[in-house]
């Protein structure tokens, strides 16, 4: 800290007083001097007067005797007082006695005192003239003057002075040195002001006080603002910890589909397979944006959180990604409303998904529907069916000549025809046919045929057909089997599975009664099983 | 018991003698060429400012003891002035050498004596003590 001399307080409090001190001194100076002067030379004219009272009698009877002895007496001794140049006595009979320098007299500046008679004091007898020592008296007036004012300037210098250092010890000094203690203090550190040496209670001792309580209540302060912003700094990093690790991904949406924010995962999760994605339209990046479009406006508009599987856009089929996804509406600083989406990869689990769901339900041999599952997604196709108004036939199929396969040349080749039966009759039919192993060598096919009634016998035959290749058994020996089928047309039969499976197999049994490898499409029992025979 | 006019007449007679002061008459030689003299002549000639009569002859002045009360009279009638501070005056001047005091004679007796034998004296006396060899020139009183 530097504080230029010439403001600083002794200096400008001392020229303060100096001005003050000189200012006081010049004006009393000029009016006492003149005052004492003049009070001087008027206190000589008194002592003039005086001394001619002292010898007014003798004078006087000098005069009223014409006795020049007393006159010379009495001017003589005038003289002698050095305030007196010359004095002259002079009596109304014609005497003049005359002392001390005759050629000084000046007769504008002769004092003159009538004399009169002794005995009688009405008569004018003479009078004594008197020449005062003028520049005697004049210096002597100046002298007391100078003296006077002398003693006044010392006066006030010594005041001055003492005024000035009083100024500098008891206030400037110690304000300069608690200022400069004060300026190399740290603000909020443990530093605090030395009290004044000298141990009295005056001002600045209270001041350094209070400068100290308040560094103390500084230092306070900061440590409790530092104490809190470490606590929330360590509190941010946990919650960015968690944030920035999370395995899920996490955003913030505005209305418009636009991501705001978003963690490392969920760029992980959205970039995956597809680096060139745009990570801030969030629309595009799912299958079906309108949907999620609308799911966003949903959790905005309802504000319920909304939990929903998604496929994300951009994938094949085969490679489908899912997420799951949760939108809640959040509003931020500014009450804006936002979408805080949490997006979990479910890719993997919906596999694993699928494939527990295709052991469960598939036959593990054959790799077709089981019979449970079958009759689930029979019956799915049932509602349908019933739905859409669309024709269908359900075809109850018995293979012919399997056992003595199995039984001569074992299970295992007896599974070998099961495989290729179940191959050939999948891929005689369309994807949305629904084809289940019903039990040892019996399949059920539902298929979807359509308004033209010509396309049943077409598809059975074709099923026959299939079937009657021959297999290879392993062993270099090769089989073959035939196929019974009963079927019924839906709705024509019926809605309902159990009806429609009952009637389907008692129409195959009516075909292996007579002569297998055919089919017959079941008849309402009023009229008799009519036979159609196959190729 | 006393009658209060008599004791305030008894009173005020006393006063009367007490502050009564004799007439004082000045006196010169029959023969003198002075008749009368004025109040200042005779302050001038006694004080010691005027030697000689108007005619020119010197005067012989005469006095009375300082211890007479004819003398206290006169110069208390004459100056307004006591017969010590009349003395002081011309012990005053005495050192000049120029001026002297009027000559002391004994008794009034002796002063009409003098006057008569001296044609330029000059002298004072009571007033009752005066008779016809003399000549009155002036009263003080």
């Amino acid at each position: 800290m530097s504080i230029d001399v010439r403001h600083s307080l002794t200096v400008r409090s001392g020229l303060t007083i100096l001005a003050g001190s000189v200012v006081l001194t010049v004006a009393l100076s000029t009016f006492f001097y003149q005052r004492i002067f003049d009070e001087q030379v008027t206190q000589a004219d008194r002592q003039l007067q005086q001394l001619v009272a002292t010898v007014e009698s003798s004078a006087a009877v000098a005069a009223y005797l014409d006795n020049a002895e007393l006159a010379t007496d009495v001017v003589r001794g005038l003289t002698k007082n050095d305030i007196v140049v010359s004095a002259a006595l002079q009596s109304a009979t014609g005497m003049r006695i005359v002392s001390g320098d005759v050629g000084g007299f000046d007769e504008a500046q002769l004092h003159q005192f009538p004399l009169s008679a002794p005995f009688t004091p009405e008569e004018s007898i003479g009078s004594l003239s008197l020449q005062p020592n003028r520049p005697l008296i004049e210096q002597r007036a100046r002298e007391v003057a100078v003296v006077y004012i002398a003693t006044l300037v010392a006066h006030s210098l010594v005041l001055t002075i003492l005024t000035i250092l009083l100024v500098h010890w008891r206030l400037a000094r110690p304000l300069t040195a608690l200022a400069r203690d004060l300026h190399e203090i740290e603000p909020g550190s443990a530093s605090r002001l030395p009290l004044p040496t000298h141990r009295r209670r005056d001002e600045v001792a209270q001041l350094v006080d209070d400068i100290n309580a308040l560094l103390a209540a500084t230092q306070g302060t900061l440590e409790g603002e530092r104490r809190l912003r470490q606590y929330v700094e360590s509190v941010e990093r946990r919650f960015r910890l968690i944030f920035d690790h999370a395995s899920c991904g996490i955003s913030l949406v505005d209305k418009n589909g636009l991501v705001l924010f978003s963690n490392p995962s969920f760029n992980r999760i959205m970039s995956q397979g597809r680096p060139a994605a745009d990570m801030t339209n969030f629309l595009q990046l799912f299958d079906d944006p309108a949907q999620v479009n609308l799911l966003l406006l949903h959790a905005v508009t309802e504000d319920l959180p909304v939990s929903v599987d998604l496929l994300l856009s951009g994938e094949l089929s085969g490679n489908a990604r899912w997420l799951h996804a949760l939108f809640s509406s959040v509003r931020n600083e500014d009450g804006d409303l936002l979408v805080e989406c949490i997006l979990y990869d479910i890719s993997e689990r919906a596999r694993r998904e699928r494939e527990v769901q295709h052991e469960a339900e598939r036959d593990a041999l054959t790799q077709l529907y089981n019979r449970r599952a079958g009759e689930r997604h029979l019956r799915q196709a049932l509602v349908q069916v019933a739905t859409d108004q669309q024709p269908c036939a359900l075809m109850m199929i018995d293979l012919d000549r399997f056992k003595p396969i199995n039984d001569t040349y074992g299970h295992e080749a007896g599974d070998r025809v099961l495989i290729a039966v179940s191959q050939r009759l999948s891929q005689s039919l369309r994807k949305q046919d629904v084809v289940v192993r019903w039990g040892g060598d019996e399949f059920v096919v539902l298929v979807f045929t359509g308004k033209n009634a010509e396309a049943v016998p077409l598809v059975a035959d074709k099923l026959l057909q299939a079937v009657s290749q021959p297999i290879d058994l392993g062993g270099g020996r090769s089989g073959q089997v035939g196929a019974s089928i009963g079927i019924v047309l839906i709705p024509e039969h019926g809605l309902q599975l159990d009806d429609l499976i009952a009637k389907a197999d008692s129409t195959m049994y009516e075909v292996k009664e007579h002569g297998r490898h055919h089919f017959s499409i079941y008849r309402e029992p009023a009229s008799p099983a009519a036979l159609n025979s196959g190729a | 018991m006393l009658r209060l006019p008599k004791i305030l007449t008894l009173l005020l007679g006393i006063v009367l003698v007490c502050s009564a002061r004799a007439e004082i008459v000045v006196v010169v030689n029959l023969d003198s060429s002075v008749d009368s003299f004025s109040r200042r002549e005779l302050v001038d000639l006694y004080m010691g400012r005027t030697q000689h009569f108007p005619d020119g002859s010197l005067v012989l002045r005469l006095d009375l003891p300082p211890d007479s009360q004819a003398r206290s009279d006169f110069y208390r009638g004459l100056v307004n002035k006591s017969v010590a501070e009349v003395n002081a005056y011309w012990a005053k001047l005495l050192f000049t050498g120029r001026a002297s005091p009027p000559q002391v004679i004994s008794n009034s007796v002796n002063v009409l004596k003098a006057v008569r034998e001296n044609k330029n004296a000059i002298g004072y006396l009571d007033s009752k003590d005066v008779d016809k060899s003399v000549k009155v020139v002036s009263r003080v009183d």
